[in-house]
């Protein structure tokens, strides 16, 4: 197993800053590439290795294709995968940011496979891959943005100011409300459910938990793309105040953005478009939702459980279900049959898989 | 302007933004070095712990 803090990839992901104004724009991302790849190589060689394998590998293989971009595309998906579950199962061989480089690979593939991307040179390719900022904790963008951001980038006072403020509001979720809010409401929470039943115990912390993993993970993706912006490249968004949704459907366009959307482009609407059987298609989404995070029977109920949420949410609009309540309280309430959907996860999953809660 | 300049001249004569925003980012950093702690390990980053 590798343990790794955040905070020394993100000290590491803010050399790239310099790098990129130092260096002479036209060879600013090789510098930065190369940094990433000596970190890399510092903090997980295998990492390392897997990294800078596709980054060549990819763009030549995907080069020599036309004539069997079929087979090519299977080969390279397959590959890709392959790698990402090897690296989940075999024990000491786990990536730092497998989970996000594995699908923008995939991204590429499927793009070119469907003739809307040109092949990657192989220093774009590089320069893709080997972008340390978002290596760890996304976003999972896309080759054609980065490409126009990359051509489009230059030095903006306010865009670098931006980001720095972006990098600070990451820090101050992640080290003062996730570090040292969080754990002293869970404290509190766990205090006022003692008396009840474990479900509701259960329950209760898990919805804290949310709470938490929000505050880490759009933290993370503060530094990320405020770095980013600091080095002049605007990336995609992938949060979009979630905590507003007021259905579960809405909560999943507005929850890491950039990994749902992948899933919607190439695994709902292609499923949905073979089978014509929308329901199969969300749980295929789901269960690669689940399965993305972690290999386990738990991801597996939970994306059922998830899929079960928007099926439901989808059947109360349908039927016109509480149309007669006030907008502002569907305001109010929404969010909170959100997270407690969210959170009741646990407990139930907890249940079926043979536990208390 | 960045987002908290913004915000502050909404509020303050524009003289003052600057100093109101020199005084955040400090209050902010202050509070992360003196007041931060790192985030328990229940949290896990996919593919990093």
């Amino acid at each position: 197993m590798i343990t790794l803090d955040l905070l020394t990839v993100c000290l590491l992901a803010f050399v790239c800053i310099p790098l990129s104004w130092i260096v002479p724009s036209s060879y600013a991302f090789d510098v930065v590439a190369v940094w990433t790849l000596l970190c890399l190589l510092a903090l997980s060689p295998a990492t390392a290795i897997w990294l800078l394998s596709i980054a060549i590998i990819l763009p030549c293989l995907l080069s020599f294709g036309d004539r069997a971009r079929g087979g090519i595309a299977a080969v390279a998906c397959i590959a890709l995968v392959a790698g990402l579950v090897g690296s989940r199962l075999a024990p000491g061989w786990a990536w730092i940011g497998g989970a996000f480089f594995t699908l923008r690979g995939l991204h590429i593939v499927a793009e070119w496979w469907m003739g809307r991307l040109t092949v990657p040179g192989l220093r774009e390719s590089l320069h893709y891959f080997l972008f340390l900022p978002v290596l760890a904790a996304g976003p999972i963008n896309r080759l054609p943005h980065f490409r126009h951001q990359i051509l489009r980038r230059r030095w903006e006072p306010e865009m670098f100011l931006t980001g720095a403020e972006r990098v600070l509001l990451g820090f101050l979720w992640l080290y003062l409300v996730a570090g040292r809010g969080i754990p002293r409401l869970d404290f509190k929470v766990t205090q006022a459910t003692e008396h009840l039943a474990q479900f509701w115990q259960v329950w209760a912390t898990s919805a804290v938990s949310w709470v938490e993993l929000f505050f880490v993970f759009a933290g993370a993706t503060h530094i990320a793309l405020g770095t980013s912006l600091m080095m002049g490249l605007k990336l995609e968004e992938n949060f979009n105040r979630p905590w507003v949704s007021r259905s579960l459907p809405e909560f999943w366009t507005r929850w890491h953005i950039s990994l749902t959307s992948w899933v919607q482009d190439y695994v709902f609407w292609p499923v949905s478009a073979l089978t014509r059987q929308p329901i199969l298609a969300l749980v295929a989404a789901m269960l690669v939702i689940g399965l993305w995070h972690e290999f386990s029977a738990y991801y597996v109920l939970w994306s059922f459980w998830q899929s079960l949420g928007i099926v439901l949410s989808r059947i109360l609009v349908h039927y016109s279900v509480g149309a007669w309540l006030p907008d502002r309280m569907v305001t109010v309430l929404g969010p909170i049959g959100v997270l407690a959907w969210l959170s009741a996860a646990q407990p139930v999953i907890g249940i079926l898989m043979g536990g208390d809660a | 302007m960045t987002p908290l300049t913004r915000i502050y001249a909404r509020y303050l004569p524009r003289r003052l933004v600057w100093l109101a925003v020199t005084l955040t980012y400090a209050t902010a950093l202050a509070a992360i070095v003196f007041f931060g702690e790192p985030v328990g390990d229940d949290i896990v980053y996919i593919d990093l712990n």
